[in-house]
């Protein structure tokens, strides 16, 4: 970077700063996050971020900003280990880097690493990270097979790893997430072997022991969790508080779009509409909610992981919805939809406070 | 349907086409056999272009959704969608109407739906020509005193051609082709 460039952003970042003490509100956090960011001062953009997260804990805003100074210092770390991995490959320098994958959420890619990891060295910790990876597709996909597949994968690493607790958490974890009681006690009971009197493993193997005397099978808790689409330790969506602004003013704006015939915002059994009026509004809210649903099934059912966008066109336009996890944002047009479109879905989503960031 | 389908599945980013029957039956899939490749070495169940079971599967979860794409879209008045994308993190679904069927295409993530629409556009016009090939033959009025009649003699039998395809903006007009 040029002497003139740091001068300027050096400039930039003390403006930010002036702002933020002036008017420590979660805007001014993001400014000064990004602006250290941009200057490359990573670790300053993450204690900022950090810092202005403890203040403002449910601002979307500073969350996406947090999230992506995270996972540029993520990516530095990276390359650092993908450089060693050339140079000179050990267990250690595997693992971190399958650790900061699945932490980062490229599930995917961990998997694959800890595949090439298994087939380059046979070495048995390559198992866990690959099951470990598989296990948290589950949880953001909740496809059965993904499920299943863990549990397989947990099994034949506690076989390559019998006196590490971590497959055995792990095999805790996915079960008890899914709700597969009984399958849950086994892993404390295994756990309890490997570290007896430890007083939390055994609070919590008496609650799962009452749970499992009525529990499902690992099938049916698998089949249930892809029915449903949530897992049993998660809310249902509509009992989540609403954690961002008034998202009414957003969809009038995109309302007064040229093209647009109607704007929706949906969450839970509540929907905002702008552009239909009276039961054409009810009618058109309700269709859109089961368009939402059929697609978030859909895409676990095809195994292409969490639903982003869904867009259908025909005779009546274009209807274009952004699906998230609680709540979901669409927009009606007459013609094709447009870039202003797409940003004003998610401007709507951002200020509810619910867009998440999904593996791709 | 080869000189349909093989032109979309070797496009990069392409996982597989296929063109099913609206009841969820395949008629002919075709995969991208470099991304098919690729994705072998990494785990068979992990998208849904490995077994035929796979395949058989993908065709009726495809076909179920768009009835319940509108199923939910029929209240508001609205016709059948005539292309659906379903854009998800780890690739996109996109189907459009063709004439009698289907045409399915699964895009790796990270593959923009939009430049699928004009192949897409490419492959529905190869099919209606086609289909406009082989009608006249079903047509042919020197063959028809020798067919036997149907149950209902007074009534035409002559077979329906291809339904309309609803070209928008900047998809290939009808017959363009290739």
């Amino acid at each position: 970077m040029s002497f003139l460039k740091r001068l300027l952003s050096h400039g930039r970042v003390r403006s930010a700063e002036k702002r933020l003490s002036e008017d420590p509100s979660s805007k001014s956090y993001a400014e000064l996050a990004q602006e250290h960011a941009v200057h490359g001062e990573i670790g300053d953009a993450l204690r900022v971020a950090e810092e202005g997260l403890k203040l403002h804990p449910q601002d979307g805003e500073l969350k996406r900003v947090h999230e992506r100074v995270r996972q540029v210092s993520l990516e530095g770390r990276m390359r650092e280990l993908t450089q060693q991995l050339k140079t000179a490959p050990r267990p250690a320098v595997w693992s971190e880097l399958c650790e900061i994958l699945v932490d980062s959420g490229r599930v995917a890619r961990a998997e694959d690493l800890a595949i090439e990891w298994y087939q380059t060295t046979k070495h048995a910790e390559a198992s866990y990270w690959r099951a470990r990876a598989r296990a948290e597709r589950f949880f953001a996909d909740k496809r059965r097979d993904d499920g299943r597949l863990a549990f397989e994968l947990i099994s034949s690493a506690e076989e390559m790893l019998p006196s590490d607790p971590r497959p055995h958490r792990l095999r805790l974890q996915l079960a008890s997430r899914c709700g597969a009681w009984i399958e849950a006690r086994r892993a404390l009971a295994r756990l309890l072997e490997l570290q007896p009197g430890d007083p939390a493993l055994e609070a919590r193997f008496r609650t799962v022991a009452t749970l499992a005397e009525k529990a499902r099978t690992v099938d049916q808790a698998l089949r249930e969790v892809e029915k449903t689409g949530r897992l049993v330790d998660e809310e249902p969506s509509d009992a989540r508080p609403a954690t961002g602004g008034d998202v009414r003013p957003l969809l009038q704006n995109l309302a007064r779009e040229s093209g647009v015939r109607g704007v929706f915002y949906v969450r839970g059994a509540t929907a905002l509409v702008q552009g239909p009026k009276g039961p054409t509004a009810d009618r058109m809210a309700r269709g859109v909610r089961e368009v939402v649903g059929s697609c978030r099934t859909a895409a676990r059912r095809l195994g292409l992981g969490q639903a982003i966008e869904v867009s259908l066109e025909g005779e009546f336009g274009t209807l274009q919805i952004r699906p998230d996890e609680v709540a979901s944002a669409a927009v009606w047009c007459a013609g094709e939809v447009g870039r202003n479109h797409e940003a004003g879905l998610r401007d709507i989503l951002a200020r509810s406070g619910t867009e998440s960031e999904v593996d791709a | 349907m080869k000189t349909v389908l093989d032109p979309l599945a070797r496009i990069p980013g392409v996982r597989l086409a296929a063109l099913i029957s609206s009841d969820g039956v395949p008629i002919d899939v075709r995969r991208n056999e470099s991304t098919h490749a690729r994705r072998e070495g990494k785990d068979s169940k992990d998208a849904p272009d490995g077994s035929a079971e796979d395949l058989n599967a993908l065709a009726a979860l495809s076909s179920s959704w768009i009835s319940e794409v509108t199923r939910a879209v029929a209240p508001m008045s609205w016709d059948v969608p005539k292309r659906l994308v379903l854009h998800a993190a780890r690739g996109t679904l996109i189907v459009v109407q063709a004439p009698r069927a289907l045409l399915l295409v699964v895009l790796e993530g990270g593959v923009r739906p939009e430049e699928m629409r004009l192949p897409m556009g490419v492959a529905i016009a190869r099919m209606e020509r086609h289909l406009r090939a082989i009608e006249p033959k079903a047509a042919d009025p020197s063959r028809a005193p020798t067919d036997p009649p149907g149950i209902f003699p007074a009534q035409k039998t002559a077979s329906k051609g291809a339904e309309p395809i609803h070209a928008k903006g900047n998809e290939v007009p009808k017959g363009s082709g290739e």
